[in-house]
């Protein structure tokens, strides 16, 4: 398995850079946009977030490569298993996360104390709790998110299973229909009120996290017997 | 007279150690089926497995290695039945089994170090000394180490791939077409790599190509495959012994009612037919008017797939 996560973390180097400059060139005008004088927490939650969802892309990139080549099949000769191929990209992918929430955190607390003074005034402490809250919970989604496709991918191999990424974003889009929004809307004012009533949003944070560790947990045992099933 | 001459050669390594035996393995896909395939590895043994394309070969090499799901049959690796292991198990089996695969199928933006370096991490037995002192020898180290897999010539990756596969401290190889694509020279010099190899320890080698004069230069035992079926296993040497007679019709047709029915391949040709004589010496000794050239192996391939039996 060593070796495996060894060849995963070499190609997700030699990517890392590209990916991050992709994300900073998207980012920056939206930070820009949401940082004008006393509106700073909006610019670095979304250099939290966008970071953070890089661990998607990379994602998508690793399995983008095992395609390559034939590695796909030539791995699995290798003194490994299947169970194995699956458990070493799942730690990768949970390490990817975890990385990208650090450095989303980092650049957004850069932002947060460069932009302030740019403007000549001091950033509010508040802002970094909207920053780590931000990395988190965007990490929580990129989790679950993953926890959902990489099932799919592990049946149908990314070149099939690129359009099953696409499905979760096409349904966030459908928030823009009347219905819909009418029906989230309630949901989510219970939700925030529940949190209110919390009086604090670490239970809600902590019970999430349970929430979505579980489910790739339970995401990675299916992986596995997909994967095991498969022929090459 | 018929079994002088006509009778096919056939192995018969039952009681010996083997390294690889495969008993009757049988994988169906939609339009071609792998039929009972059964072969042995003698331990110390190379084995040429030959075959025209989509004989077979490749999905013969999936089953052994376990990246396909057989519909049955066997197989058995340094006498463990594969079926039987838990994953543990069959890790540590693996790491005594090294792959050589038709193209180089590691991902293209690790480098040559990388690789080496993988490789040591996955195969306990891997030995660094012998990988530096092998890719030194042919060019691989020191001037290639940075280089990226997808920047190697197709035969400098093939070295790399055997370099890799050789010092990782396996007993048993698998290589499928390790020497299609590449000029004569690579070629030579990886076989020259197998052969070094082989001479070493109690080293074993399941190879499949059909460029028959590699195997004509490597292989102690044959297995002709065609179309999902064995159809010939036997000694290299037994190839020699072989022959491949050219006879008019009533030559034919006169060696033919000696012979026992459904015994020989014959092929028409322009005005005469090929027929492939088991026993070339004996064959001379019965109809010595008649010619008979030594038979290639690519002979023995081409009359035993497209050759009809009579």
């Amino acid at each position: 398995m060593r070796a495996l996560m060894y060849a995963d973390w070499t190609v997700l180097r030699r990517t890392f850079l590209r990916y991050l400059l992709v994300t900073l060139f998207v980012m920056t005008p939206i930070v820009a946009m949401g940082s004008g004088e006393g509106e700073v927490a909006a610019g670095t939650a979304v250099a939290a977030l966008s970071v953070t969802m890089m661990s998607i892309y990379m994602a998508i990139s690793l399995f983008g490569f095992d395609e390559t080549n034939g590695w796909e099949q030539f791995r699995l000769t290798l003194p490994t298993s299947a169970r194995q191929v699956v458990r070493s990209r799942y730690a990768l992918a949970a390490l990817m996360v975890a990385g990208t929430v650090v450095l989303g955190t980092v650049l957004g607390m850069l932002i947060q104390w460069i932009i302030p003074l740019l403007h000549g005034t001091v950033a509010a402490p508040r802002e970094s709790v909207i920053i780590v809250l931000t990395s988190l919970g965007t990490a929580l989604v990129v989790i679950a998110f993953l926890a959902i496709e990489m099932p799919i991918v592990f049946k149908l191999g990314i070149s099939k299973a690129r359009m099953a990424f696409t499905v979760p974003f096409l349904l966030c889009l459908l928030i823009n229909v009347e219905p819909v929004r009418n029906a989230i809307i309630p949901v989510l004012e219970s939700l925030e009120a529940f949190a209110r009533s919390l009086g604090s949003p670490a239970p809600l944070f902590a019970g999430a996290a349970v929430i979505v560790a579980l489910l790739y947990l339970g995401s990675m045992r299916v992986s596995e017997s997909i994967y095991a099933a498969r022929d090459f | 007279m018929s079994t002088t001459f006509s009778a096919m050669p056939s192995i018969d390594v039952t009681n010996d150690p083997c390294d690889l035996r495969i008993k009757g393995v049988t994988k169906r896909y939609e339009g071609f089926t792998l039929d009972g395939v059964s072969l042995d590895v003698p331990r110390g043994s190379v084995v040429g497995l030959i075959g025209q394309n989509g004989a077979g070969k490749t999905t013969l090499m999936k089953a052994v290695l376990g990246t396909i799901h057989m519909n049955g049959g066997t197989v058995e690796l340094f006498g463990r039945d594969l079926a039987s292991l838990t994953d543990a198990e069959l890790i540590t089996l693996r790491g005594r089994v090294g792959f050589v695969s038709a193209v180089t199928a590691f991902p293209g933006v690790m480098t040559v170090s990388e690789i080496a370096r993988m490789y040591r991490m996955a195969f306990p037995a891997f030995d660094q000394a012998a990988y530096e002192s092998l890719a030194t020898r042919i060019g691989l180290l020191p001037q290639n180490a940075g280089k990226k897999v997808k920047d190697l010539s197709r035969g400098m990756g093939m070295k790399l791939q055997l370099v890799c596969t050789l010092a990782s401290g396996a007993d048993l190889v698998i290589m499928d077409e390790p020497t299609a694509g590449l000029d004569p020279i690579v070629r030579e010099e990886v076989l020259d790599i197998v052969r070094a190899w082989m001479e070493g320890e109690a080293h074993s080698a399941l190879i499949s190509s059909h460029i028959t004069t590699d195997l004509e230069k490597l292989a102690d035992y044959l297995v002709f495959i065609d179309n999902g079926r064995v159809i010939l296993s036997c000694e290299r040497d037994a190839v020699d012994q072989m022959g491949v007679a050219h006879l008019r019709t009533s030559e034919l047709e006169r060696v033919l009612a000696d012979a026992a029915p459904g015994s020989l391949h014959v092929l028409r040709q322009d005005l005469s037919w090929a027929m492939l004589v088991p026993d070339r010496a004996a064959f001379s000794r019965a109809y010595p008017d008649y010619v008979c050239d030594r038979a290639s192996i690519d002979d023995v391939m081409v009359l035993l797939v497209k050759g009809e039996v009579r």
